[in-house]
Formats: structure tokens, sequence, C-alpha cells
């Protein structure tokens, strides 16, 4: 089956009013910032939910998406930009930025629904809000045997322009059995 | 007469997490699953090894005078715990049919659909352990009675 593009399966999955996505979300930061105090302490928190929201995630958009193995990083990248973010998010991603190694890149977000009445008092500047996004890019691709150092160096938030994601590639486990006569 | 004569859903440690039962052909006891499940997981190990072209991802069709077996694997997976299967262990899907039924791949396909939607997104199902979620149940065997009613028709 050939693959999807993301506004085909945007088109096609179940949505829910985007005030009540954002609004929930916004509930929930300022819970985890009353429940654990520390702002360092909630952007652990977002992002290990992200994680567990990330590997279970990713079986879906495999599922839904009919994307095949991708290439190289390069192409997982573009696809998690281009497809993945489209289908969750309803938004996507530029990717930019690449090492010349090829295993470090920025995802762009011009337009991030989760922030979409949020202004950070000063007593927040710490806070890594949208930090679950981070949490879920890492935990769907350790589950494809990549592991990634995914870190915020723009926040609109902090008063940057966009979005900007850094994912690295750390290590990539190899998909096969690596054949070999002599065991 | 069934068509598919039951479906199994192991996880990445080659444990048996769904097993469902339908006709009477080739009824087995839960030991028997489980042992059935397990073997199948090594099988389907060695035979990425035996196979003589690189790249292999293991026995995709089990063809026998009784039945076939279909398997399919999701893409996602991690690396084994054991330092003499360096590869990438994966959930697998399996039916057993009637020989020569066809369209398996597609059934699988949107089995492990219905195990995204209803198994993976229901917050209280932990991961790798057995699945027990009615809405899966439900939509299982709708999808089941949808192919079987297809079959009949064609």
């Amino acid at each position: 089956m050939a693959p999807k593009s993301g506004d085909a399966i945007f088109a096609s999955v179940d949505r829910v009013n985007a005030e009540l996505f954002t609004l929930t979300y916004g509930a929930m930061v300022r819970q985890l910032l009353t429940d654990l105090e520390e702002v360092d302490e909630v952007n652990k928190q977002l992002d290990q939910m992200g994680y567990n929201i990330g590997v279970r995630l990713v079986d879906e958009f495999l599922a839904k998406s009919n994307v095949s193995r991708c290439v190289d990083f390069k192409e997982t990248a573009e696809v998690i930009a281009k497809v993945g973010f489209k289908m969750f998010l309803g938004v996507t991603a530029s990717v930019t930025n690449w090492d010349t190694e090829g295993t470090t890149c920025s995802l762009i977000l011009e337009d991030n629904p989760l922030v979409d009445f949020v202004e950070l008092p000063d007593t927040c500047q710490g806070l890594y809000y949208c930090n679950i996004l981070s949490g879920i890019v890492r935990g769907a691709l350790e589950m494809v045997s990549m592991k990634t150092e995914v870190t915020w160096l723009r926040d609109m938030l902090r008063g940057d322009d966009v979005f900007e994601l850094q994912v690295k590639l750390l290590k990539q486990v190899p998909e096969e059995y690596p054949y070999k006569d002599d065991e | 007469m069934a068509a598919i004569y039951s479906l199994y859903i192991i996880n990445k440690s080659g444990g048996l997490i769904f097993y469902k039962d339908y006709g009477s052909a080739g009824r087995m006891d839960t030991n028997d699953s489980l042992r059935l499940a397990s073997l199948w997981h090594s099988m389907h190990a060695i035979s990425q090894q035996l196979s003589p072209v690189s790249g292999c991802a293991g026995i995709e069709l089990l063809q026998a005078d009784t039945f076939d077996l279909h398997c399919f694997q999701s893409l996602t997976g991690n690396s084994s715990p054991l330092s003499t299967m360096p590869w990438i262990i994966r959930t697998k899907f399996f039916v057993v049919c009637e020989p020569g039924t066809v369209h398996m791949e597609a059934l699988l396909k949107h089995i492990y659909e219905l195990y995204t939607d209803y198994v993976l997104k229901n917050p209280f199902y932990e991961m790798e352990m057995p699945i027990r979620c009615e809405l899966f149940d439900i939509n299982l065997a709708q999808a089941v009675q949808k192919d079987r009613v297809a079959l009949l028709a064609r």
C-alpha cells in the first residue's frame, strides 16, 4: 500500500475541538506546576509523559500512514515533520539546520496549537511549555531503534519567532540480523 | 466453516498476549497456545538467521496440508536484551487459517490498526502485558465477521 500524505490521514482521523485540546494541556501543565513546584521538575515530567505517549503513538502512526522503513535519518526527519506532526497536531514542521554528518537537524514549527492562549509569567521563565512534544519524538524514535536527544533551541513563549526542536541521533541499532559466516 | 482458525499476538519477549479461537478446528487449551506462541517466536528468529539472503525479516507465510499460518510484524521493536540475539524483536500478529484463504495480509494489517487504537491508546493497558480490552474484542469480532461474510460472498 502506498504511503499516505499527512493531509490525507489528518482528514480521516477523528478530531476534537482545538480549544478543548489546548485548554486541557494548559490545565495539565498548571496542575504539574502546582504539584511539583519546581519548573525543572515539570520540564522533566512533561518529557517523561511525552515519552510514554510516543512509544505507543508510533505504532498508530505506522499503521495508519503506511510509511515503510526510512532509508536514512534525513528521510525519518522529513516524515516526522510532514506526516507525523500533521497527523497528530494538525500542523507541519520544516526540517533545517542539518549538520555535516546528517545526524542532527532542527524541526521548525511556525504554528503550534498547544500555545494558542499562553503567556509565560515571570515565575515560570525556565519552563519548556511544550516539552511533551520533545518527549513524544524521543519515545517514538526509540521504538524504531533510534536513540535520540531532543531539545528546544527556540521557543515562541520565550520571545523567539518560531519553535525550533533539535533532534540529535545518538545511536541507531541495526534493524537486521548481522549476517556472519563464522559463527 | 471457518476460514480463520485462530489469532495470536506475541509480545517482544515471545510471550503470548492475545489468543482467540474461531471455529472448532485446531482448538487448543491455554498451555498449548502458549507453547505454540513461544515456539513460533523462536522459529521466526531462527528463520531470519537461516535465510540465505541477508536482511530477511522472518517467515511471513507457513503453508501446511491442513492450515496456512500468516505472520505480520509491527515496524516498531526493541533490541533484544540477549547478546546472542543482537537484532530487533518486534510484536508479531499471526493467524492460522484454512489453506488457501486469501486477503489475510489485509486482515492482519487491519487487526494491527485495531491494536493501535483500542489497546495501545487505552491508558490502563500496560505495554507488553496480556491484552484484556473489551473494545478491542468487540472491534476484532466485527472485523473477523466482516472478513467471513466477504469470504462467503466470493
